[in-house]
């Protein structure tokens, strides 16, 4: 037997992260009078449910980013609220997509069991509220503060508690996989700008097996140092094309605890400068 | 493929849960200068290396109580804080003892889960110093403060462990939805949950010893509404204002979803008054 429903884990006084098979964490932010679901997931678990068994408060939905491992729930909510950037992104997600996704991302540890009948179909996309930098949530004894946060994403967002001082990253630290690399720098700078507000940092993924834990502080130094030396050319890259595009352009960089993947393509937005890259590409890697 | 290894989740800042193969949770609490370890689990892992993994700083060792499942992986240190009579229990831990209890969960769970591990070879040659606890001791971790608080009901000498940081309450096997008092007496074991209560306001949430069942991969606390009802079973079972279901060696009390599992035998201290309740 493996698990066969998501694991769910008390991260700290009535906020609960739920991750869906090792694909994706979702985050249920329990507060007096209300109630926040931060992401929703593959839609491979029945989200809803879980949520009810949680926590009997009226809730709002909000969605970091418009991938298909965090928006592709998001067909079973009357409302959900993401970035304006993101819309477009979050309701191209089909049914059929999420199946041939959850087949791709599929872990062969073992430990997780999923499969298709667990996808369910709805045929309507929600209700879409607008998420900007600097709004709030007002949950009763917590205030939830929207983080603009564009990288990985062009309307990535994270969620900053007041009470319990966790930051939602979301995948606002991860790779950059189509926007440009200048971006996350912008984004990461904002998040760094609310630094004195939260301990701890939890993403979007918890990893594969049921071990959960937060991200280390210093990631974000590392990160932001990280874009930083690739924008100026100073950091050895890593050539290797992705698992899901095989292009010749990819490369990932590390610095410190933080590796991340973009297109040396996609630089900087305008396009107008790059470093040559070729001269001290380090590692060839197929 | 099973599970084979330990899983560690964070249930609050720097409030660590390992939970031994379903066997047994273990709760590491590192503070700003030391760290913490509740419980040692059944000796089925390293837990030292584990706890390495966690934390650099120097840490103490301390026992809610002397099981198998609290005490299997006492070997692996030099020094444990325990309950003086509980200490006694938890020395007479063997490794065959141990294997007994996990291969008697194995054969209850649900199949396959979990890696059928069992305690591994080195970990019981050493023979712990022990310091002494008692109601009240604090361990000053830096940054935070983990109170003592004497619990006795599942054993004599069982404690709970308030931290004041995050506000959780390790009970052990002290309290929870399925408590066996059949090695106390009943009364024993209002004391001691009457004891946790008085401290009610030091802590929002309850983390039990076990695991809540081997197939359960949730991490969820007790809410302190628990520990309401089992005063209420324990106080029902006296007074007989609960339903008892007569086992073939214990009795079963239940109410509000909390079971307790007693000894009908033993509902007060020998030559003691009855409770006033």
């Amino acid at each position: 037997m493996a698990v066969d429903r998501p694991a769910i884990v008390e991260i700290e006084n009535k906020i609960y992260q739920i991750n869906e098979f090792g694909l994706d964490c979702m985050y249920v932010i329990c507060g007096e009078s209300r109630a926040l679901v931060v992401d929703t997931g593959m839609g491979y678990c029945d989200f809803r449910a879980i949520i009810g068994e949680l926590t009997k408060l009226p809730y709002d939905v909000v969605i970091t980013h418009g991938h298909v491992d965090h928006a592709g729930g998001a067909d079973q909510f009357r409302e959900v609220w993401i970035h304006p950037n993101d819309v477009g992104r979050a309701k191209s997600i089909y049914y059929e997509r999420r199946i041939e996704d959850g087949d791709r991302f599929r872990l062969k540890n073992g430990i997780w069991d999923y499969g298709h009948e667990n996808v369910r179909y709805w045929d309507e996309f929600p209700g879409i509220r607008e998420l900007y930098d600097g709004q709030t949530f007002d949950l009763g004894g917590r205030l939830i503060t929207v983080v603009y946060t564009p990288g990985h994403t062009y309307g990535s967002c994270c969620f900053l508690d007041s009470k319990s001082r966790i930051a939602f990253v979301g995948d606002a630290l991860g790779n950059v996989p189509k926007s440009y690399v200048s971006k996350r720098l912008i984004g990461l700078r904002n998040l760094k700008k609310h630094e004195e507000e939260f301990d701890r940092m939890y993403g979007g993924h918890a990893g594969r097996m049921l071990n959960s834990s937060s991200k280390p502080k210093r990631l974000l130094d590392d990160c932001i140092k990280a874009t930083e030396m690739v924008l100026e050319g100073k950091l050895p890259l890593i050539r290797k094309s992705s698992h899901f595009e095989h292009t010749d352009s990819r490369a990932s960089a590390v610095y410190g605890q933080d590796m991340f993947t973009f297109d040396t393509d996609r630089l900087r937005e305008t396009g107008r400068w790059e470093p040559d890259y070729q001269n001290y590409c380090k590692t060839e890697l197929k | 493929m099973a599970i084979n290894y330990p899983v560690v989740s964070e249930i609050a800042d720097g409030v660590y849960r390992i939970n031994e193969f379903g066997y047994s949770s273990i709760y590491v609490v590192v503070g700003s200068k030391r760290a913490l370890v509740i419980d040692t689990g059944a000796g089925c892992f390293r837990l030292k290396a584990a706890i390495r993994r966690l934390t650099f700083l120097p840490y103490d060792v301390v026992l809610t109580h002397g099981h198998i499942a609290q005490a299997g992986g006492i070997g692996q240190f030099e020094n444990i804080y325990a309950y003086p009579g509980e200490y006694a229990r938890a020395m007479k831990v063997s490794r065959v003892d141990s294997i007994h209890f996990c291969a008697s969960v194995q054969k209850d769970r649900a199949a396959g889960l979990w890696d059928d591990a069992l305690p591994i070879d080195g970990l019981w040659d050493k023979i712990p110093s022990i310091t002494e606890l008692y109601e009240g001791f604090v361990f000053d971790l830096g940054n935070r403060c983990v109170k003592t608080v004497r619990t006795s009901g599942h054993t004599y000498g069982s404690c709970s462990f308030i931290d004041d940081k995050s506000r959780i309450a390790f009970a052990g096997d002290a309290c929870g939805t399925n408590m066996d008092i059949t090695e106390c007496c009943v009364t024993s074991a209002i004391r001691g949950l009457y004891n946790l209560h008085a401290h009610g306001d030091e802590f929002d949430r309850i983390f039990p010893g076990n695991t809540g069942g081997a197939s359960v991969t949730d991490v969820i606390s007790i809410s302190p509404e628990v520990l309401n009802d089992c005063i209420a079973v324990c106080r029902g079972i006296l007074t007989d204002s609960v339903t008892i279901h007569q086992g073939k060696d214990f009795c079963t009390a239940e109410f509000h979803g909390v079971k307790v599992l007693f000894r009908e035998d033993r509902l007060y201290e020998v030559n003691e008054e009855p409770l006033p309740i």
